[in-house]
């Protein structure tokens, strides 16, 4: 009888590591697979559907046209290939636009004419460009 | 014991996670200068997948319902903005069409998520 107690008193003491060690390795990889990056943002503003102003002066416009295999046209000219990600033409003459539109004091507007059928990717590569070109009024054509 | 309700809770975590709407599937383009903003502000999330189901928060919808439902957003807060998750191989008429929903609804302020790397 005593004997018994005793062995239920052992058993009392010892301390479980087995199933600690289990838990913690459960949630290390739980929270190694919680998504870490955070993303980023990309901000425009959409023209207002509103009547313009009287006095309105005319902007500096540009057209940028990218194609459904993600061939970039500006104003017509092809400005990079559907490969690269980069737009370094692109950017190149945007900025010398940007330059002389501002030295003559004339806001540059760009409308982005994409394809229904090219990848939201390539959209996002030249609002990449037209930021590095510090180009801040961008529009979307609609269909139709 | 503990060792399974301690998985239980993990499985239903990540269960949960799973089905908010940072979790649907989506890979977001890449934007070199695109910034982490400090001040989030009010957003609605409007994400649209590869192949163009849209998503108004967690919960997908047609796209001719989201221009009421982006007007309900308005209506509940005039600040809020439209976060929109496109995936990068996205075509580009799905986010064409959430664009013009929301232009419809009166909302003209537009962020695009990218991911920076």
């Amino acid at each position: 009888m005593g004997r018994k107690r005793n062995t239920v008193l052992e058993s009392e003491d010892k301390f479980e590591i087995t199933a600690m060690i289990d838990v913690v390795f459960l949630l290390l990889i739980y929270f190694m697979f919680l998504p870490i990056q955070q993303e980023a943002d990309l901000g425009i503003s959409l023209p207002a559907e509103s009547p313009p102003a009287e006095d309105l002066e005319l902007p500096s416009e540009h057209i940028v046209q990218i194609m459904p295999d993600g061939q970039v046209l500006l104003n017509g000219q092809a400005m990079g290939g559907a490969e690269s990600r980069e737009l370094p033409q692109l950017r190149e003459m945007l900025t010398r636009l940007k330059l002389s539109s501002d030295r003559a004091g004339v806001k540059t507007v760009v409308t982005i004419d994409a394809d229904p059928d090219s990848p939201h990717q390539r959209s996002i590569d030249v609002l990449n460009s037209l930021k590095q070109a510090d180009v801040k009024m961008v529009s979307f054509t609609t269909p139709g | 014991m503990i060792d399974v309700v301690f998985l239980l809770i993990a499985f239903f975590m990540t269960i949960t996670s799973e089905i908010t709407e940072e979790n649907i599937k989506i890979e977001v383009p890449i934007a070199e200068v695109a910034q982490v903003p400090e001040e989030r502000g009010v957003r609605q999330t409007i994400s649209v997948d590869e192949v163009g189901n849209i998503f108004f928060g967690a919960q997908q919808m047609a796209p001719d319902e989201l221009t009421e439902a982006i007007a309900i957003s308005i209506g509940n807060n005039p600040d809020t903005r439209v976060y929109l998750r496109a995936d990068a191989r996205t075509p580009h008429r799905y986010v064409q069409e959430v664009m013009t929903a929301s232009a419809q609804a009166g909302l003209y302020d537009l962020i695009f998520a990218t991911n920076q790397e």
